[in-house]
């Protein structure tokens, strides 16, 4: 098979690099190991905000189906249920659905495999009940199953504090939000008033000392830096550890892309330049692969990926693509750097 | 400022950790490891890690690998729990003809008191049933077995630093001076001293050898190895190119590449491997592959370890080599032996650098 530019990851950010390169007539493959597009956006349920236009006041799952829903008129090529799994000698990519290896060769990729969640340990997060965030709000509003009937959240991120809200509204009775540190973490205000409506209490500086029962969690057992020495039994069935994310990387690895290290920006990540492009030159990173951001963040490092694809296949750039560009940058900075100001410092930084 | 150490040891993968070890058995203090990355990160750390003994021809080089073979019952009493286990190693062949070389190899390995048994169909079969019906016999030897490669770098090093032995990570030796007597080795972290001065960097052996002027003829030759799912226990023995691991995940890997330093893994080959193993392993068709890396090889020009001092400057050692794994007590004992005593107790001039000359 073949294609100009293969998109690795069919999430916001790859949907958007395809709509940059499909609508200026180049060739583009999505895969994805899912069996449906639209990546984490899917069990969104929450407005996206903030979000450039066209795209404001959509729910997550209906900003995924609006991005899926653009590319209709373009002849994009689709792979579903598959996953990179490596480079032939010759540099083109190899896929699979577990049987067989397809080999697509391709101009350029754009790496928009986004990012996995942390887990956080103690004893007993291995058992049945203990999951991340992230798979509990797949569980309520993807395949509408109830994580548990009573839970307790660790971590209290924006994307925490706003999934534990989303547990509330769907009738699980949520006993607390532990923070180890002593505030919580997460940055938007609407997201700390809406969950502080619910009743729901933050206990900060409070940590997980264990979680126990016979097969599946049962109990968990709490201890509170304002009250040292003094342990608090809990009678949960499950428990969600909210440990923030980081980029994926295997397809770095695979593609021997140098990785640096910046905190801010979710840990490892492949170097890049201005140009979103890996010092591998034919690879460019956009979306949570690229450092770990906000929905616009994805959006948007997905459309400058896309069009700095252009370039690369046409060999220099236009007046238009950079104009767009220019206007996409603007956006990040705008939504980025007052949204969450030491991710775009890190992001500068990081672009050298 | 420079800081003096009796011996300095360039590489702490598991030829130089091994030789830090062996030494300080002896040597309390004075010993200092410099390693460019952290040990495991190369040859050591990328290994199918057989300790592998019965098909190593020509037969002096077999017994050779015997000897260290034999320390490892020993080792991990020293420096702790290693995994290793003698599981035997079987080697199929599927052809007539390779039957006629199996036994001309038992004739000849026997001489040097290496142990083989060459088994026909039925008996290979019986002993590992894993192994395809296709295959003719085995040659099988209850000496071969296998190692953690980490746990064995790792419990070498804790030994050696319990010992006094100071390591050097992330510190690339940038030149190398013999001056009245002594080495300065200048690091990218400042300037060591020392009066004995062993190479053991692996493949990155030629590069530190050029410093001091040598032409060390050792080259990468790369390997992919792929991995399974942890598998229930389903072989016993190490074949001649996979093995399950205590874990259950089976490791497979039998391509030499010259690639230079480059460690991407490619999916030729790993396609190829695929097929080797399925022909070896037929259920492994079951499987699915979670993962796969690459190594690079130690390899000396004759494909034979370089060991022993340098002739010409006084107190430099070289143990360059392929098959660290299995050699690395053997190489660590007698390098020892040869700085604390000026001799080794068994002879070892047949793997001097001098054969290149």
């Amino acid at each position: 098979m073949e294609t100009e530019v293969l998109i690795l990851g069919g999430g916001p950010s790859g949907l958007a690099a395809a709509y940059e390169v499909a609508s200026r007539g180049h060739g583009v493959m999505i895969v994805d190991e899912a069996w449906a597009l639209g990546g984490q956006l899917r069990q969104q349920t929450q407005i996206i905000d903030p979000i450039p236009a066209p795209f404001t006041g959509l729910r997550g799952f209906q900003l995924a189906e609006t991005l899926v829903e653009r590319l209709k008129e373009f002849p994009v090529e689709y792979l579903l249920k598959h996953e990179f799994i490596g480079l032939f000698a010759d540099g083109s990519a190899g896929v699979s659905g577990g049987e067989k290896i397809l080999r697509i060769s391709a101009k350029c990729f754009v790496v928009a495999t986004g990012a996995a969640e942390s887990a956080r340990h103690f004893p007993g997060w291995t058992l049945p009940g203990v999951m991340t965030i992230g798979a509990a709000q797949i569980l309520i509003n993807r395949e509408r199953i109830y994580p548990g009937k009573t839970g307790l959240v660790v971590g209290s991120s924006d994307m925490a504090l706003e999934i534990t809200r989303q547990m509330h509204d769907v009738g699980i009775n949520v006993i607390g939000v532990v923070e180890p540190t002593s505030q919580i973490l997460a940055k938007d205000g609407k997201i700390v008033s809406s969950l502080q409506e619910t009743g729901i209490p933050v206990l900060l500086q409070t940590e997980v000392v264990a979680v126990s029962g016979s097969g599946k969690v049962e109990t968990v057992l709490l201890s509170s830096g304002n009250k040292p020495g003094v342990e608090t039994d809990c009678q949960v069935d499950f428990v969600c550890i909210d440990g923030g994310r980081h980029p994926i990387l295997e397809p770095f690895s695979i593609m021997n892309c140098p990785l640096r290290y910046e905190k801010e920006l979710g840990g490892w990540l492949p170097s890049y330049n201005g140009k979103l492009q890996s010092t591998n030159s034919g690879i460019f990173v956009a979306g949570q692969a690229a450092g770990v951001t906000c929905q616009a963040g994805v959006v948007l490092t997905g459309a400058i990926a896309g069009i700095n694809a252009v370039d690369y296949l046409e060999n220099g750039t236009a007046e238009a693509r950079e104009s767009c560009k220019q206007v996409y940058w603007d956006e990040l900075k705008r939504i980025e750097s007052t949204q969450t100001p030491e991710v775009w410092q890190a992001r500068m930084s990081h672009m050298g | 400022m420079s800081r003096e150490y009796e011996t300095v040891i360039i590489g702490g993968g598991v030829i130089g950790s091994g030789i830090a070890y062996h030494l300080s058995e002896s040597k309390s203090d004075g010993i200092l490891v410099i390693d460019k990355n952290f040990p495991l990160s190369g040859s050591s750390g990328s290994t199918q890690a057989w300790v592998w003994v019965h098909t190593k021809t020509p037969s002096w080089y077999g017994e050779f690998s015997m000897y260290s073979s034999e320390l490892y019952g020993y080792l991990h009493r020293k420096i702790g729990d290693i995994e290793f286990i003698r599981t035997g190693g079987i080697c199929p062949f599927f052809s007539e003809n390779e039957r006629e070389h199996a036994k001309s190899l038992a004739e000849s390995q026997a001489q040097v008191g290496i142990e083989i048994q060459v088994l026909d169909r039925d008996e290979v079969l019986a002993r590992e049933p894993a192994l395809s019906d296709k295959v003719l016999g085995a040659t099988y030897s209850r000496i071969d077995g296998n190692v953690n490669p980490m746990r064995l770098v790792e419990q070498y090093m804790k030994a050696a630093k319990i010992n006094g032995v100071t390591y050097e990570y992330y510190n690339k030796v940038t030149d190398i001076e013999k001056k009245q007597g002594s080495f300065l080795v200048t690091t990218e972290k400042g300037l060591f001293t020392c009066k004995n001065l062993v190479l053991s960097a692996g493949v990155w052996t030629h590069e530190v050898g050029k410093m001091l002027g040598l032409d060390i003829p050792v080259h990468p030759v790369r390997g992919q190895v792929m991995i399974t799912e942890p598998l229930a226990p389903f072989m016993k023995y190490t074949l001649d190119g996979l093995r399950q691991a205590s874990n259950g995940e089976v490791l497979i890997g039998y391509s030499r590449e010259e690639a230079g330093f480059d460690r991407s893994t490619s999916l030729d080959f790993i396609g190829s491997t695929a097929n080797f193993a399925l022909a070896l392993v037929p259920d492994l068709a079951k499987a699915k592959i979670v993962r796969s890396f690459s190594g690079l090889r130690v390899m000396p020009k004759d494909e034979f370890p370089i060991l022993g001092p340098i002739p010409g400057i006084e107190n430099l050692y070289i143990a360059a080599m392929h098959s660290g794994i299995t050699l690395s007590p053997l190489a660590g004992t007698l390098i020892s032996e040869l700085i604390t005593e000026g001799e080794t107790s068994i002879p070892i001039e047949r793997y001097s650098i001098t054969r290149f000359a």
